[in-house]
């Protein structure tokens, strides 16, 4: 072998993370993304060791910096914007009363995601008893969702063009709202959120092939609904 | 590979979630002479493309995420927990598997004192209720148990022997002894008292008795068949009242020859130091 000790000492450090990433499904990751990930990984513990010892700015700090993913998680998850508010609120909450429980080799990131489903699971299912005792039927047929006005829109672009846009988004969040709560979750967060199948896994507490099938199961069904949306003439392809 | 099969590999294929070379190499293998798949592909990807356009979140604006980490720190104000509890700087001291076992370790440990603690008590019992129920039956003394040395006891044998055959040859019986009190162990004693004294006395320790009280009623034996204690009941003095004591200690045995010469009478006597004799 060639080199001084030390760099023989890198060379196989560096081996032993590879090989640790292979483990994890991460060696298709670029490196400079995974170097991202482990500089992010230690500055979140960072935060949240001061955090646990009672700095407030620590922790107002954790927020600032993921509560834009945390709300669109939970905007998708649930589909309005009042309920991802209070969703989001209570994924804080959660998140400094079990504090004490983060390891700091864990992942903040993959932690934060796994309340923000739990949450958002809890919050679907009290809004579905609710609306099952008003209605009397599931609310997750209605959606709950509203429709996102929000989308830049051009001033040159057609207004029918931009009222179809709108149709076909709020049908597909509809779609969305129809998938069972598992299916949808593992669609988010793969799908959406971007995170690999290993990570879905890791996050929903369940094993890659459960998220394969789920995610499989979820595309094939917006599939179906898609066409349907297409044939009663809901709007063209984008 | 066939459409029918196929079609379940594509949603997967898609997205590129497809794990398995010949999986992958077998479906897109077969795309690029089937049509109708790759029409299907294609409709894949347009509901992908859907659904990420219309599940683009919208800007909600500064002052929504301020009123959320208001809300929340305000929260955590009222609830008192902005500072974590004093205890939870030292959680991390504790380990929950260790802090289970030792929880687990005492209460066994506890269980087993207290079984310790309640058969010993109750060994204790007994032996106090057997102690009672000899001296109630007894009446007088508190012994436990009588053993004779063996010295003694073939002395016994030798003067029953002899009383026997003086018995046969009389050709009576007299008093309730008689020859038919075979059945009747006073029949088969001699006429005679005897005590135990500190030489003879059996080397024996029992609950109720002192070794100090061992030589507490001397009497000589004497073959006249009277008994040489001014006061019976000085004799049984060595008892403690029937009261029998946890203490080991040695026992008296007297034996009194009363006027009939079958009936003689047996106190196995505890002697303590702190026995007084009756008036």
């Amino acid at each position: 072998m060639c080199g001084t000790i030390e760099e023989r000492s890198d060379m196989a450090t560096e081996t032993a993370h590879l090989m640790a990433m292979m483990m994890a499904g991460d060696l298709n990751t670029p490196l400079a993304e995974r170097q991202q990930q482990a500089e992010s990984r230690e500055h979140f513990a960072l935060l949240v060791a001061r955090a646990r010892a009672g700095d407030a700015t620590a922790f107002e700090r954790i927020m600032l910096e993921t509560e834009r993913k945390v709300v669109s998680t939970a905007w998708r998850m649930l589909g309005n914007r009042e309920d991802a508010r209070d969703a989001t609120q209570e994924v804080y909450l959660r998140v400094y009363k079990y504090l004490d429980r983060f390891k700091p080799e864990q992942d903040f990131q993959g932690w934060l995601y796994r309340i923000t489903i739990n949450v958002c699971r809890d919050a679907a299912r009290k809004r579905r008893d609710a609306d099952a005792k008003c209605n009397g039927e599931f609310a997750s047929t209605q959606g709950g969702y509203e429709h996102n006005p929000a989308e830049s829109v051009s001033p040159e672009a057609d207004a029918e063009e931009n009222a179809l846009r709108a149709q076909q988004r709020s049908l597909m969040m509809r779609a969305l709202a129809t998938l069972p709560e598992k299916e949808r979750a593992a669609l988010v967060l793969r799908e959406l959120e971007g995170l690999t199948t290993e990570e879905v896994a890791r996050v929903l507490g369940s094993r890659p092939v459960t998220v394969r099938s789920q995610i499989s199961s979820a595309r094939a069904k917006l599939k179906i609904y898609c066409e349907r949306l297409l044939r009663t003439g809901g709007g063209r392809p984008a | 590979m066939k459409c029918t099969r196929v079609e379940k590999f594509l949603p997967l294929h898609v997205a590129g979630d497809l794990t398995g070379r010949r999986a992958r190499r077998a479906v897109t293998k077969h795309l690029t002479t089937c049509a109708a798949c790759r029409h299907a592909v294609d409709e894949y990807d347009a509901s992908r493309k859907l659904l990420r356009a219309a599940a683009l979140p919208p800007d909600f604006g500064g002052a929504f995420y301020e009123e959320i980490r208001n809300n929340v720190l305000a929260q955590i104000k009222r609830d008192r927990t902005l500072a974590p509890p004093p205890f939870a700087r030292f959680s991390s001291l504790f380990n929950v598997r260790l802090a289970y076992a030792a929880s687990l370790g005492l209460i066994i440990f506890a269980a087993a004192l207290s079984f310790y603690s309640y058969t010993r008590r109750t060994d204790e019992e007994a032996t106090r209720q057997k102690m009672i129920v000899n001296a109630n039956g007894q009446s007088s003394a508190t012994p436990v148990a009588t053993v004779t040395p063996p010295a003694v006891a073939q002395q016994e044998r030798k003067d029953w022997q002899t009383s026997q055959a003086s018995i046969g040859r009389a050709g009576g019986t007299t008093g309730e002894g008689g020859g038919r009190g075979a059945k009747s162990p006073l029949r088969k004693r001699p006429a005679r008292i005897e005590s135990l004294r500190s030489g003879a006395q059996p080397n024996l320790m029992l609950a109720g008795h002192t070794p100090s009280n061992a030589g507490r009623n001397p009497r000589a034996p004497n073959s006249a068949g009277t008994s040489q204690a001014t006061n019976p009941r000085e004799l049984a003095t060595g008892s403690n009242g029937g009261t029998a004591t946890t203490e080991l200690t040695e026992i008296s045995r007297i034996e009194i020859q009363t006027s009939d010469p079958n009936i003689r009478i047996i106190w196995l006597a505890p002697g303590t130091d702190s026995a007084q004799p009756l008036k």
